[in-house]
């Protein structure tokens, strides 16, 4: 979300740019302009579409044209001579491939083998979802990627020995089975003969006994995936790709090849129950309906009265709008519930977490005043953002975010804090004064990304509770509807009231600004949308309409 | 000129591997170099694994830690001994069975082995749970499988010498490591509980011998080896 809105930012300077240039052009220029960028468009999203592809024959031009893309996309990652060691490396988990030593998580060949051209090239067209490596099918025209790859390919000795080939060590992939609930069932059998559950936990939540010791080839942390969230599974989604990697094994993991000890069969159900945990999620949605109970809101997150409460799917993101800033979020969504009575407003968060941490010791790591605000890696040369430190333990917490006072129009505090003038009220859960039997939620305010929220004199007038249960935290915040504090921020029905959400994970070393945060939703507590929604909208539909009618009238003209 | 550094590459990977090929053959007189691996200072002891998973099979019997072991007059176990580099000398005899690293109560047993590049390596899992065998080498296959319990034996190739002993680890269980010593030529050996080696039939001459332990890293030494007699070089290794 937070991209999203950076992007757009950058779309409108260049919008801005363009326009000025634009206006120097005639009618005539402008239409053809509209038109190259429409065939322009069309043609992104063909190639975007089309993988397969001629493949580009390999040759000396192709691999000085491969250095060039190289130079241009690679190297701030993968390091100029591709030892993955970039300067963007140091932030990024996992850390960008290493191609001098060759070892490639996503192949269609066996364990211990170079990949083949096609998997690269599907590999750079696809990007790795949920890692910093970007989908280049939009970005490279098919010849340059298969350029780079060429390219990348001469970093390494070892695809330059003839006795490595690849294609003498391709797997054969048949076609998967027809899925039905028999063959998921087959394929839990098999996840357990395998003992998948060690490191990807028994519900596939990746918490598995060994989740918080495993490393990658050189030594740095690398976590199991969490298999119910797709939009992370680096290779692909298909049954065909899940296959592929407990085929092949994902090299310089600790992801084993299970060739020799699966049958294709067993791999193939495997694949379908890895696929069946998958949730989809839909985050289209920005409002938060609360709604109305006569009974006493529950503090605890598994009473039913939860059930009926509608959820809304919100994204999270690591905070990069100010230092320090966060690249390796731990909690990257978060579902959201609320009920209200006459008096009071409860909110359930409700997501995913490997490790439940509920010990908190920010030890002397942190010589910092206002202790939610570290600066971590200026202050200790030896810091490792990639690792706690036994220095000190972090807690598990997340955070409720509405604008201090009611807010008029769109006008809104910035998410990140508020501003100086537009100060945010924040309701924040402690999993550590939880495990200590204190009342774990604070009230805070927060005027700005400068000072961390600060927790009010008065005592916590909110309640709350979080239960763990295998890699998910349920966390319930409850408070009264009115208080009579001024820096508390007042709900009523009928109005939209801004609202947004912080996590820190602990073990992902996540305090302070170190966080996932969202962007402004919106909560409206009332079943019914107030009648002034409806009559603005419709203003503005026509008001658009409107204007877009006479800017096609007067272009017909100038065209005349 | 395009192809210009091309070739330099190939020249020089030929050359290179020129360089190090290893001759072997019939060597009379040849001279034999001994010694002991010894730790300077107090003798540490050896702490118990903290089996944190699978306990019901991995720590049925107490496991010590296999990183360093000192006996109680200061000799190191598991130190591999090699000449270095050397390139003619005795015939390289492929042995009789595949060396064996078992995984045995989530431990690897031997810990350390040496071998000549070639050999096929065994590695076995006599437990009731799943290991993975994962290899770090430098120059071999990098290899990830995993083992159930119903899987007993996984062999792997090895083709190519190694600088540095290749590790091998199961990343179920973190604790479990083991090393192989990979060598081009058969001049090695590595130290047993009272930290001896011996390396034998080299022909005369001077040659850098180097000590290796896990724990405490590798010490070299140049040795004047004699003919027919027995040379004697300890490694002090200090912590």
């Amino acid at each position: 979300m937070i991209l999203r809105m950076q992007c757009l930012g950058c779309l409108k300077r260049f919008i801005n740019k363009k326009l000025i240039i634009i206006k120097e052009y005639s009618m005539k220029e402008k239409i053809k302009i509209m038109k190259f960028l429409t065939v322009f468009i069309i043609g992104a999203v063909i190639c975007y579409g089309n993988i397969a592809s001629a493949k580009l024959p390999e040759n000396q031009e192709a691999i000085t044209a491969g250095k060039k893309v190289y130079t241009r996309h690679c190297w701030p990652c993968h390091g100029v001579d591709g030892a993955g060691d970039g300067p963007a490396a140091e932030i990024l988990e996992p850390r960008p491939r290493n191609f001098v030593s060759a070892l490639f998580k996503l192949r269609t060949t066996t364990t211990g083998n170079l990949p083949i051209d096609e998997d690269l090239f599907k590999t750079i067209t696809n990007g790795m979802p949920g890692s910093a490596m970007p989908a280049f099918g939009t970005l490279l025209n098919e010849d340059e990627r298969w350029q780079v790859i060429y390219y990348i390919k001469t970093l390494s000795d070892y695809f330059a020995d003839k006795s490595l080939d690849p294609y003498n060590s391709k797997i054969t992939i048949g076609s998967p089975p027809v899925v039905t609930q028999d063959v998921i069932q087959k394929g839990r059998t098999a996840y357990e003969k395998a003992e998948c559950f060690k490191c990807h936990g028994d519900q596939g939540k990746g918490n598995g006994d060994s989740a918080s010791e495993l490393t990658d080839q050189e030594g740095y942390r690398l976590l199991p995936r969490n298999l119910t969230k797709g939009w992370k599974y680096r290779g692909g989604t298909s049954l065909t790709d899940i296959y592929t990697r407990f085929t092949t094994g994902m090299d310089g993991t600790p992801m084993p090849s299970f060739i020799d000890n699966l049958t294709d069969d067993e791999r193939w159900n495997l694949a379908a129950y890895v696929k069946s945990l998958i949730k989809e999620r839909d985050l289209t949605g920005n409002m938060l309906k609360g709604l109305k109970v006569e009974e006493e809101l529950p503090v605890d997150a598994e009473s039913p009265l939860w059930e009926l409460a509608e959820a809304l799917e919100v994204p999270m993101a690591g905070q990069i709008i100010w230092k320090p800033r966060w690249l390796i979020p731990s909690v990257d969504t978060m579902v959201v519930q609320c009920l209200f009575n006459d008096d009071e407003i409860a909110f359930k968060l409700t997501y995913d977490d490997r490790f439940k941490d509920v010990e908190h010791d920010e030890g002397s790591l942190l010589p910092i005043s206002d202790t939610a605000y570290p600066i971590l890696q200026s202050e200790d040369p030896e810091f490792d953002p990639h690792f706690t430190l036994n220095e000190y333990i972090l807690r598990d917490s997340v955070a409720i975010q509405f604008p201090q006072n009611p807010v008029e129009g769109t006008e809104k505090p910035h998410f990140m804090w508020g501003y100086g003038n537009d100060p945010v009220y924040l309701l924040k859960w402690n999993s550590d004064a939880q495990e200590q039997g204190n009342n774990p939620v604070f009230e805070m305010n927060a005027k700005g990304h400068k000072k961390p929220p600060k927790e009010q004199e008065t005592a916590s007038q909110a309640v709350g509770k979080g239960i763990f249960t295998d890699g998910q935290w349920s966390v319930v915040i409850k408070r009264k509807l009115v208080t009579e504090e001024k820096s508390d921020t007042q709900f009523s029905t009928g109005t939209f009231i801004p609202v947004s959400f912080q996590a820190w994970d602990g073990s992902n070393s996540e305090i302070g600004s170190r966080m996932s945060l969202s962007t402004w939703n919106y909560l409206i507590l009332e079943g019914t949308m107030p009648i002034s929604v409806y009559i603005y909208t419709a203003i503005f539909v026509i008001a658009a309409a409107l204007l877009e009618w006479l800017f096609t009238c007067r272009s017909k003209k100038s065209k005349e | 000129m395009k192809y210009k550094g091309f070739f330099v590459l190939i020249i020089t990977l030929f050359m290179s591997s020129q360089l190090f090929a290893y001759e072997g053959g019939d060597v009379s007189n040849g001279g034999t170099v001994s010694g002991k691996a010894i730790f300077k200072g107090a003798a540490p002891a050896r702490a118990a694994i903290d089996v944190t998973k699978d306990k019901e099979v991995c720590a049925a019997t107490e496991h010590l830690s296999d990183l360093l072991i000192v006996s109680a007059d200061n000799a190191i176990k598991n130190v591999i001994v090699s000449i270095v580099d050397i390139e003619k000398g005795k015939k390289i005899e492929a042995p009789a069975a595949n060396p064996e690293l078992d995984q045995n109560g989530c431990v690897f047993i031997p810990h350390v082995i040496a071998i000549t590049a070639g050999t096929t390596i065994d590695i076995l899992n006599s437990d009731a749970v799943t290991h993975n065998v994962h290899t770090y080498p430098e120059e071999n296959t990098a290899v990830n499988k995993a083992q159930p319990s119903s899987l007993k034996r996984i062999s792997i190739e090895t083709e190519f010498g190694e600088e540095d002993p290749m590790k091998v680890a199961c990343d179920y269980h973190g604790w479990m490591s083991s090393w192989v010593g990979i060598f081009e030529h058969p001049y090695f050996a590595v130290t047993g509980d009272d930290g001896t080696f011996t390396i034998d039939n080299i022909p005369a001459g001077a040659y850098e011998v180097k000590a290796w332990q896990e724990e405490l890293g590798e010490l070299v030494k140049t040795v004047a080896v004699k003919a027919g007699e027995t040379t004697t070089e300890n490694f002090e290794f200090e912590k």
